[in-house]
């Protein structure tokens, strides 16, 4: 794949020291980089059709329970989750950049194996450090993502699409949007890195489906 | 768009019994294809010692409150209601589409602490999202709650998809989830947390008033704009707004088919930001 052979290159470049990166801070592509505390008390989805006969849109999938890790063996990724909410600017919190090898679960989703999109996102890099998501581009459709949950269930997932989008036009409707099964998205950064804007211009994204 | 809360909170006075006129969002008389929501409103008294040493009189009015008149949206950030209630990201939307004659209202609040029931729960409340939805069509009106995490403590459980699950202790507080009101000329609120203090003359007691967390309120559809006639196809079309009135009230369906609730709660806004560049392979200035 072009891509994986382009990033190769790019580390191979990156290794001679050719690269110059600047002003490696805590802000960066990071800086929103806060962690939401997680609940103390286990979760209870009390989402409730209003009128009593009403018809509730039957939900097949499982009931909700937090993730608790995840395993993607073919880029070699394993880890724990946090929970992640929002940050004050509504975007999205991610796990402390000074930890780039911890991915988190988005809080106000759906938990992997309920219907909808679950969403997991993790670092590039961080810290001068290969963040848990760097290799997430070379994922390929058809490798399989493991999550756990605090059920104690083992949920596998099937890549189906992986793709590159400049975060000017983030997707928010294909990453968020309603679906009619259990489905995950994995994202990152991807791309070039403006030292300017101290972020990368990309987003990886990366979806799956449940196996069933 | 955001409205600072600091403006919207206010002190009306200590020691006052407060009842809060409980209009949710466009109660009265509702007009077909109207409809409102807040995400937190509070007119409260508390007794002393149960925020701080001294009686505290609280009249917030509807925060993050929109309008399908207009504001449509609204939003504030980082909230906290005079330490009763506390909200990440309050938010609220009520739209009518002139369309297809639907309205839709949402109010959501996330990362919320209550305070206020610290002592009747044992601890501070808290929950990821308290959020309400209601929708008409020209099927009928339909609304639901989440309250996702929502841990009352000794105050007790929401069970699952309960409307108008009542909690609290006789004499001091009343806790209504997914409160589902009907009102007499058909429109629909549903209040996802509605906590009533009931007064002051037990020993466990807060003091009175009234919150509510996540309102909307839906009046009916308006109906579908039609087309001409397929049958004077030579006639110039002339797009015709019927303009009979909306169904009267009573003949009004109240119950239909829920619309699709969303599967992500609060939708963030742009992209993830997940890497410092330490590490980038191509830098641009």
């Amino acid at each position: 794949m072009t891509t994986t052979r382009q990033m190769r290159c790019l580390r191979a470049i990156r290794a001679m020291g050719i690269t110059l990166v600047a002003a490696m801070s805590l802000v960066g592509c990071g800086g929103h980089s806060r962690p939401t505390a997680s609940q103390s008390s286990p979760p209870v989805n009390t989402s409730a059709a209003a009128t009593a006969p009403a018809t509730p849109t039957p939900t097949p999938g499982l009931p909700r329970s937090i993730p608790t890790w995840v395993d993607i063996p073919a880029i070699g990724a394993h880890s724990s989750l946090v929970q992640l909410g929002l940050n004050t600017d509504k975007t999205v919190a991610v796990p402390p950049v000074s930890q780039p090898l911890q991915a988190g679960w988005y809080k106000y989703g759906p938990t992997p194996g309920q219907v909808g999109p679950a969403v997991i996102l993790g670092h590039i890099d961080g810290n001068h450090q290969e963040g848990i998501f760097w290799r997430l581009h070379d994922l390929k459709r058809g490798d399989k993502v493991r999550v756990g949950r605090r059920d104690g269930k083992t949920l596998t997932f099937t890549v189906r699409k992986v793709a590159q989008t400049p975060k000017s036009a983030f997707p928010t409707s294909s990453v968020y949007g309603n679906t009619s099964g259990s489905q995950l998205r994995l994202i990152t950064c991807g791309g070039a890195f403006d030292a300017s804007t101290r972020s990368y211009l990309d987003n990886i994204l990366v979806f799956a489906t449940l196996n069933t | 768009m955001q409205v600072r809360l600091a403006q919207a909170g206010a002190i009306v006075g200590a020691g006052l019994v407060a009842v809060m006129m409980t209009t949710p969002a466009g109660a009265a008389t509702a007009e077909a294809g109207t409809g409102s929501a807040y995400a937190a409103q509070a007119n409260v008294s508390l007794l002393s010692g149960v925020l701080g040493p001294h009686t505290l009189a609280v009249e917030t009015g509807p925060l993050a409150a929109s309008n399908t008149n207009g504001p449509t949206t609204a939003s504030t950030v980082d909230a906290t209601l005079k330490g009763l209630v506390s909200a990440k990201v309050l938010t609220s939307s009520s739209q009518h589409n002139k369309g297809d004659g639907t309205v839709e209202s949402t109010a959501s609040a996330t990362q919320v602490g209550l305070p206020v029931l610290r002592a009747l729960a044992g601890s501070t409340p808290m929950a990821s999202v308290i959020s309400a939805q209601c929708k008409s069509t020209t099927n009928g009106i339909t609304g639901s709650s989440n309250l996702a995490d929502l841990d009352l403590g000794k105050i007790g459980h929401i069970a699952a998809a309960t409307p108008n699950l009542n909690l609290g202790i006789p004499g001091v507080l009343q806790v209504i989830a997914n409160e589902q009101i009907h009102h007499a000329d058909g429109s629909l609120t549903v209040n996802a947390l509605d906590i009533k203090l009931l007064g002051g003359k037990l020993l466990n007691a807060v003091g009175s008033g009234r919150i509510v967390i996540s309102s909307v309120t839906c009046a009916a559809a308006t109906t579908h704009i039609t087309t001409p006639p397929s049958s004077t196809p030579t006639t110039a079309p002339t797009t015709t707004v019927p303009s009979a009135p909306a169904p009267s009230p009573s003949t009004l369906p109240t119950v239909s088919a829920a619309p699709t609730p969303p599967q992500v709660k609060v939708i963030p806004i742009g992209a993830p930001q997940t890497g410092d560049g330490s590490l980038a392979t191509v830098v641009v200035r």
